[in-house]
């Protein structure tokens, strides 16, 4: 297979994601300070400055230290409700998707409120209820997200019940359970693993934006979202207390972009076909 | 449409609807731009509200952001003189009395009050000036408020009986002498609302209907957003120099600072260190340091353990590291290790050093007031609010400081005025709030209220339920005593108790800066967060 443009994506994706993950599990080792340990006399730093590469935030902590500890959480709150979301709405969606009927209708108008919200007004609204929080941000990013899953799966699931190899199965007499988890979910795991992947991404901008609202995990724990909002004060002193988190979030989520792009275009089988 | 049809028309098409939603869109950003400076004939004054504007009832009010807007809109009996910029006490001026005689023993206070109509035509007299103290101390009159009656119990409960023998003297009758009632009745919330106001509206509707005879009426009120005020042309004082005041909601306080810069707004009446970092230098820009009376604290819920162990609460005095803080705000603020503030009359080095900075020292305290660490304790932070423009930041220092010494905070965080109306009915499962509290020089002021056994809700701002009955009786004692400095002594022997059973973890005193826009003029830096209304003008 001869590089192609979308394995670039998907290579650079994976470099920048598997850059992250090492900062991440090793956050511990290459942090050079205490990422919690404010020291007011240092505050404000500037970018290179000795010892703080990054420079300190209003504190005095040091900004790279709290990226490396915060990439941990960024990856936790992207990866973790979309698991969460794609486990529980794919059950949904392949359960009404493949009894259809009453259950599939009633589903999916109950997935058409969801999606007549915006989602980050839902989320915010979850959110308040609850309590601000890791957990009670986790819950809201999966309500939201739930029904897109629900969706992409009960779409699959729909146009696979039309095959013959279903119907093959169905003959052999083998139960509905079987049939749907055996035979329908693994031929439609490509556009769901690509989903779940650009969904992640999605994840990551959602969960920086609940937490630069206060909502999630609270202070000082060292959480991208929350650098950002507490950074922008000192916008106009120390632009860089805000910029530097800002960054580390778009490229998060252009890694997890690029890898779902990358994906798409390895799995979709119409795509694979063009390839000479 | 054939035109539509083509693809080079419909991109056509599309290029005019762009250009004609961008000109109505800058069309429209100019009247707004054109709005907010008026025409050329109107003087406007923009001020920061750093918080959500509270119902405008001055009797039942407590909070800067109410008290600021009321200052503008109604007059107390007597002021504070905020055209002089001085270290002492403001000195007392004349308001809606013009004069006032003491007796010979001290227990009658007569005041001539002014020739002057309220907003609403209402003239002003003896008698709409009786109303007002009998909606707040008379249970048998039908102007009753009970819960302006309890917001109000500190001055009211010196007071005997109160009189109008004619319709320019208000009398009022003391319990026993007091030489501290004027400074009392300088208090925002001892504002004289028209009396006509008081027969037609009760209860909540009165905040719905601010009508006092102050240099400025209330024009329009959105209900938490923008408060726009305009002049009153037949106010007592002269002709106001400014049409309109408008209060706006500005929470963040980047946006705020970049708002002052920009001439969006033209106050922040008590600004953060960071902006005054942001706007230090620009051209134009005036910085003010009035240095009022305050405080900032940890007032705990002496109701709830562990904050009910005194031995606790002192250990916890020794744990914060307030030059951290100082540092933090660039040296805004100076630490507080005792309950007393620079500007109160009683001040003097060593009554705010009770305290220090000693971790090992707390750490060991906790251990021996029987406390067992790890543990938890939730306390409500404002993020919002006068002064409070760094107390995010702040509080996360000290709650660094506190997990040194085994306590795990669980901070709520709420808006200022949000927080004070959840603390004001006294602390229910929480076991503080971080706050400030801006003060007079008045030692009885500032001591009863805070730390009065008598002064716990409902009927006080004693949020954290501090009773000590050796304090109250040295308040008893002081309140009645002629002699400025036995009084002081007394009031100084209080402060040593109440800062030995630490109900609040003090913290430090703000110099509260104001930050003023090019346009600004007729602002002193009087000590204190008021300003001269009368005074207050446009380049």
């Amino acid at each position: 297979m001869t590089l192609k443009r979308s394995n670039t994506g998907l290579i650079a994706g994976l470099a920048l994601l598997g850059l992250i993950v090492i900062a991440a599990v090793f956050a511990d080792v290459l942090a050079p300070h205490d990422p919690l340990l404010a020291d007011p006399t240092r505050r404000d730093l500037g970018l290179f400055t000795a010892g703080h590469w990054l420079g300190t935030d209003e504190l005095g902590r040091d900004i790279l230290s709290r990226l490396l500890f915060g990439a941990r959480l960024a990856l936790l709150v992207a990866v973790l409700p979309t698991v969460i979301a794609l486990i529980l709405g794919g059950v949904i969606g392949l359960a009404v998707g493949y009894a259809g009927g009453v259950w599939d209708s009633a589903t999916m108008r109950l997935f058409d409120v969801m999606f007549a919200f915006p989602g980050i007004l839902l989320a915010l609204g979850i959110g308040a209820a609850l309590g601000a929080g890791l957990g009670s941000m986790v819950v809201a990013m999966v309500v939201v997200t739930i029904p897109a899953f629900g969706r992409v799966v009960r779409g699959g699931v729909l146009a696979a019940k039309q095959e013959l190899y279903v119907e093959a199965a169905r003959s052999l007499g083998y139960n509905h359970w079987r049939v749907a988890a055996r035979h329908i979910l693994p031929n439609i795991l490509g556009p769901i693993v690509v989903y779940a992947t650009l969904q992640t991404g999605r994840n990551v901008i959602l969960a920086a934006s609940l937490s630069f609202l206060g909502l999630g995990p609270q202070p000082p724990t060292p959480d991208w979202g929350q650098m950002l909002s507490t950074g922008r004060t000192a916008l106009a002193v120390a632009p860089h207390v805000a910029t530097v988190p800002g960054l580390a979030i778009v490229v998060l989520a252009i890694a997890f972009n690029l890898l779902g792009d990358g994906a798409r275009d390895l799995l979709d089988p119409r795509l694979r076909r063009e390839q000479p | 449409m054939k035109f539509a049809r083509t693809r080079r028309g419909r991109r056509a098409l599309l290029f005019a609807g762009v250009a004609i939603v961008m000109g109505v869109g800058l069309v429209v950003y100019g009247l707004g731009v054109g709005r907010r400076n008026g025409s050329a004939a109107e003087s406007v004054i923009v001020i920061v509200s750093e918080a959500t504007t509270p119902p405008l009832d001055p009797h039942r009010m407590t909070g800067t952001i109410g008290l600021r807007i009321v200052d503008a809109i109604f007059d107390p009996l007597v002021r504070e003189d905020m055209s002089k910029e001085t270290t002492a006490a403001p000195d007392i001026r004349p308001a809606l009395a013009e004069s006032w005689k003491v007796s010979p023993d001290q227990l009658t206070y007569r005041f001539t009050i002014r020739r002057a109509i309220f907003h609403d035509g209402s003239v002003v007299d003896a008698g709409a000036v009786k109303k007002n103290f009998d909606r707040l101390m008379d249970k048998r009159s039908h102007f009753y408020d009970e819960r302006a009656a309890r917001s109000m119990v500190l001055i009211t409960a010196l007071i005997d009986s109160t009189s109008a023998p004619d319709a320019r003297t208000f009398v009022i009758r003391l319990k026993q002498p007091f030489a501290g009632l004027l400074r009392l009745l300088t208090d925002q919330r001892m504002s004289i609302v028209s009396g006509e106001a008081l027969d037609q509206y009760k209860g909540d509707e009165l905040a719905q209907h601010p009508i006092g005879s102050g240099p400025y009426r209330m024009a329009r009120f959105e209900n938490g957003g923008q408060v726009e005020l305009v002049r009153n042309p037949d106010f007592w004082g002269g002709r106001p120099k400014l049409d309109r005041i408008i209060f706006r909601p500005v929470y963040d306080p980047t946006t705020a600072a970049t708002e002052l810069q920009t001439g969006q707004v033209d106050m922040i009446a008590s600004a953060g260190s960071q902006q005054i970092e942001q706007l230090k230098g620009q051209k134009g820009i005036a910085i003010q340091y009035p240095e009022p009376a305050n405080l900032y604290f940890i007032r705990f819920n002496l109701k709830l353990a562990p904050t009910d162990n005194a031995d606790f609460r002192r250990a916890l005095n020794y744990a914060i590291n307030r030059d951290a803080i100082s540092a933090l705000v660039a040296g805004q603020m100076t630490p507080k290790y005792g309950p007393v503030p620079r500007g109160n009359e009683i001040y003097e080095k060593g009554l705010d050093e009770i305290y220090s900075y000693d971790p090992a020292k707390a750490k060991a305290m906790i251990a021996q007031s029987g406390v067992a660490t790890p543990i938890t304790l939730k306390l409500m932070v404002p993020i919002s609010g006068p002064g409070n423009a760094m107390a995010r930041q702040v509080f996360e220092l000290i709650q660094q400081d506190l997990t040194k010494v085994g306590i795990t905070v669980e901070p709520q965080y709420l808006d200022f005025t949000a927080m004070i109306s959840a603390e004001s009915a006294g602390y229910k499962g929480v076991h503080g709030s971080f706050n400030g509290w801006t003060t007079g020089a008045n030692a009885e002021y500032w001591f009863e209220r805070m730390f009065s056994g008598r002064q716990q809700p409902p009927h006080g701002v004693n949020r954290g339920y501090y009773a000590n009955a050796e304090v109250d009786a040295l308040f008893d004692r002081g309140r009645g005593e002629p002699d400025d400095t036995k009084r002081r002594d007394l009031y100084r022997a209080a402060a040593q108790k109440i800062a030995d059973d630490a109900p609040w973890l003090f913290l430090y005193q703000d110099r509260l800066p104001r930050l003023l826009g090019p346009r600004v003029t007729g602002v002193v830096a009087a000590p204190s967060i008021y300003f001269d209304y009368t005074t207050l003008g446009v380049r």
